[in-house]
C-alpha cells in the first residue's frame, strides 16, 4: 500500500487514498489532461483544485463552451462538461466533441437530477453523468481511474496482438536451412497470400500446428481468431454440434444455444487436426457444408453462411485411405487444395543441429541460465537418431539434456532417447541384421532375469545359439 | 451529526469543513475560495433581483442553479432546501406569489454569511 494523496482528508476520500502499487503505477503511467468546462467559476475551482491533488493530472478550464470547442485538437484524456453553459447547450458540445475524436471520455457534470436528460446524453456516447454534490469530486476520481484502467487494458490487447504476429512470424517460428524446408517456405508464402483451403501433412511432431498458425497469423485473417479442432479429441457423437453449433433444446443435455467451431471463426481461419479420423457419417456433413458453404446448426432451420479459411492437416496418408474406404473420394479431393507435407525430421539432418541448438537456447533464456553448448559427440549422437517423434522429441530429448547437464556443455552421456521407440524406431536405425538378432536376444535376457532356458523357448531357437553368442561377447549376462 | 442552538445559528451560518477538508492544511486556497465567494454572492443577488424585477423567473431560476453548489460546499445548511426550491419554482413557474419572500430570506442569509466571512 502506498499513499499518494495526502492523508488527512476526511473520511469519504478515503477510498481513493490508499491505491495499491499497481494502481500508483498505473496512475502514474503518463500525463492525465483533464478539460472542465464549467461556467460556475466558483464551483470549476474546487474541482480543479481537487483534480490537481495528483501531480500527473494537468487541468485546464473553460467557462464557456466556445472557447473549450477552439482547444479541443489538444486532445484531452478527459472532458467534465457543465450541462448548462451559457453559450452553448451541453447537448451540443458534447456532439462536436463526438464528431472531432469519438474516443474522448467526456463525463457529464449537471446541477440538476433530471434521469430523462441523463439518459439521452449517455445515449448520445457520455461516459458518465454526475450530479454536483459531495459526492461529485469522488465520482471524477473513479471515472479516471476506469478511464484509465481501459487504456491500460487496450494498450495491453494490442501489445499482445503484436506478439502473436511476432511469434507466429514464420521466419522465426519455423527452423530450417534444409532444402526440403526451402521448398515449405516457399508453400507456405503462396499459402499466406491466397484463401486456399491448405493439407498439411507430415509425421507426428513434425509441426504441422506451427505451419497451420504460421499460414493465419501472416494471412490477411491474422486479427480474426484461428480456431483449432482437434478431431480425434471430439466423440463422434458430439462432433456435429462441436463443428456446427446447436439450438436449445436440440437434444438431451443442449440447455442453451451454442455456437460451432466454424461460426467461431468467422473471418478468420478454422484448422482442422487429424482430419483423417473423421468418421464417416461425419465426413459427408462436412462435405455438403462445404459444398454448400453454409451451414445449420443441430437442430436449427436458419442457414448460417460460412466465412472462415479452411486448413486440414493429418499424420495419414489420405490417399491410401481413399483407396481403402476409410475417407471419401470427394471430401478428399475438396480438402486437398495446397497440399504441404512436412518432412520427417530425419529427412533434415543438418536441420537437427540448428533445431538443437534453438530449443538450447530457448531453455536457457526461459530458465535464466547461461548459454550452453553441444559437444562434437553429443551432436553425432542426435544426427545418428532416427527421430521418430520428430521436432517434439527432440525438443523434449534436448530439454532433458539441459536438465541433466552439469557444465556448460552438452555432452552425449546427457542425451537420452526414450525407450517408448516403437520397432519401427528399431528399424529405421538400419543396423546390420546380426546387430538386431543381438539387441533381441539381449531384450529378452534382461526380461527373463538372464534365463537362457526361457529366452531360447521364447523365442523358438537353439539354447547353443545364445551361449554362443554369449561367447562371442556380442552379448552380455549383466546388465548394463 | 451535532445539534446546534439558534445561537449558534446565527453565529455560525456558515462551515468551512468540507472546503478545508479537501484543502487539507491549504489555507491558501480556503482563503481563496472564501474571497471568491465574498465577490460572487452579492453579484448573485443582484441577478436574482433582476430576474424578479423583470418577471424573468427562468433566470431567476438559473442564477439559483449556479449558486447552488458553493452553498452546498460553503456549508451553508440553512440554504441547502431554499436554494433549491427558488431554483425549481423559478424554472417551473410555480408558487409564484411565495417566490419574493423566499427570496428575501435568501438574500438576507446571504448578506449575512458575506458579512461573517469578511469578519472571520
Amino acid at each position: 500500500m502506498r499513499n499518494i494523496f495526502v492523508e488527512n482528508f476526511h473520511n469519504w476520500e478515503l477510498i481513493l487514498i490508499f491505491v495499491t502499487d499497481k494502481q500508483h503505477a498505473t496512475i502514474m503511467a503518463e500525463e492525465f489532461k483533464i478539460f472542465i468546462v464549467e461556467d460556475d467559476v466558483w464551483y470549476g475551482e474546487v474541482i480543479e483544485y481537487h483534480l490537481s491533488l495528483n501531480p500527473d493530472v494537468t487541468v485546464k478550464k473553460f467557462t464557456n463552451g466556445k472557447d473549450f470547442l477552439k482547444c479541443l485538437d489538444e486532445q484531452p484524456s478527459l472532458v467534465t462538461l457543465d450541462y448548462s453553459l451559457p453559450d452553448i447547450s451541453g447537448e451540443e458540445v458534447l456532439k462536436r466533441i463526438k464528431e472531432y475524436s469519438p474516443e474522448t471520455p467526456v463525463v457529464i457534470i449537471s446541477g440538476q437530477e433530471d434521469i430523462g436528460t441523463a439518459i439521452s446524453l449517455l445515449k448520445d456516447g457520455a461516459y458518465d453523468y454526475i450530479i454536483k454534490d459531495d459526492e461529485t469530486k469522488d465520482r471524477i476520481w473513479n471515472v479516471i481511474k476506469n478511464i484509465r484502467e481501459k487504456e491500460e487494458l487496450k494498450e495491453e490487447i494490442s501489445q499482445l496482438k503484436n506478439q502473436i504476429v511476432q511469434k507466429y512470424d514464420f521466419s522465426k517460428s519455423i527452423i530450417g536451412n534444409s532444402s526440403p524446408m526451402k521448398r515449405i517456405f516457399s508453400l507456405i508464402q503462396k499459402a499466406i497470400g491466397s484463401n486456399i483451403t491448405v493439407s498439411i501433412t507430415g509425421e507426428t511432431g513434425t509441426g504441422k500446428e506451427v505451419v497451420a498458425k504460421a499460414i493465419h497469423y501472416n494471412s490477411g485473417r491474422a486479427k480474426k481468431p484461428f480456431v483449432a479442432v482437434n478431431i480425434t479429441a471430439i466423440p463422434s457423437e458430439l462432433m456435429e454440434s462441436e463443428m456446427f453449433g446447436h439450438e436449445k433444446g436440440a437434444f438431451t443435455g443442449a440447455i442453451a444455444r451454442r455456437i460451432g467451431k466454424f461460426e467461431e471463426a468467422t473471418g478468420g481461419t478454422i484448422f482442422l487436426d487429424e482430419i483423417g479420423e473423421m468418421d464417416i457419417n461425419m465426413q459427408s456433413k462436412l462435405l455438403r457444408v462445404l459444398q454448400e458453404k453454409e451451414l445449420t446448426r443441430v437442430g436449427g432451420s436458419g442457414v448460417i453462411k460460412l466465412n472462415c479459411r479452411i486448413l486440414v492437416a493429418t499424420h495419414k496418408d489420405l490417399a491410401e485411405e481413399v483407396r481403402k474406404g476409410n475417407f471419401r473420394e470427394d471430401l478428399y479431393y475438396r480438402l486437398l487444395g495446397l497440399p504441404i507435407s512436412l518432412p520427417a525430421l530425419r529427412e533434415r539432418s543438418n536441420d537437427i543441429l540448428l533445431l538443437a541448438k534453438h530449443f538450447i537456447d530457448e531453455y536457457c533464456k526461459e530458465n535464466e541460465i547461461g548459454k550452453l553448448t553441444v559437444s562434437p559427440s553429443a551432436q553425432n549422437k542426435l544426427l545418428k537418431y532416427p527421430w521418430p517423434g520428430n521436432i517434439r522429441e527432440l525438443k523434449a530429448v534436448v530439454e532433458l539434456s539441459c536438465v541433466m547437464t552439469d557444465s556448460k556443455t552438452v555432452d552425449d552421456e546427457h542425451i537420452t532417447f526414450n525407450s517408448s521407440g516403437s520397432i519401427d524406431t528399431l528399424l529405421q536405425a538400419e543396423m546390420p541384421l546380426r546387430e538386431y538378432t543381438n539387441r533381441i536376444v539381449k531384450y529378452y535376457l534382461d526380461k527373463y532375469n538372464q534365463d537362457v532356458v526361457t529366452v531360447a523357448k521364447k523365442l523358438n531357437i537353439g539354447k547353443s545359439t545364445i551361449y554362443r553368442m554369449l561367447q562371442e561377447e556380442t552379448v552380455s549376462l549383466t546388465n548394463n | 451529526m451535532h445539534t446546534k442552538t439558534t445561537l449558534e445559528m446565527e453565529e455560525n451560518l456558515y462551515s468551512l469543513h468540507q472546503l478545508e477538508a479537501l484543502a487539507s492544511g491549504d489555507t491558501a486556497f480556503v482563503n481563496k475560495m472564501v474571497d471568491m465567494f465574498i465577490q460572487m454572492a452579492p453579484e448573485s443577488v443582484d441577478r436574482m433581483l433582476t430576474a424578479l424585477s423583470e418577471d424573468d423567473l427562468e433566470d431567476l431560476g438559473a442564477a439559483a442553479h449556479k449558486v447552488k453548489p458553493s452553498i452546498d460546499m460553503m456549508g451553508i445548511t440553512s440554504l441547502k432546501q431554499k436554494i433549491r426550491d427558488l431554483e425549481q419554482w423559478g424554472k417551473n413557474r410555480t408558487n409564484v406569489d411565495m417566490i419574493p419572500s423566499l427570496l428575501d430570506e435568501v438574500i438576507e442569509t446571504l448578506n449575512n454569511v458575506v458579512q461573517q466571512l469578511r469578519n472571520r
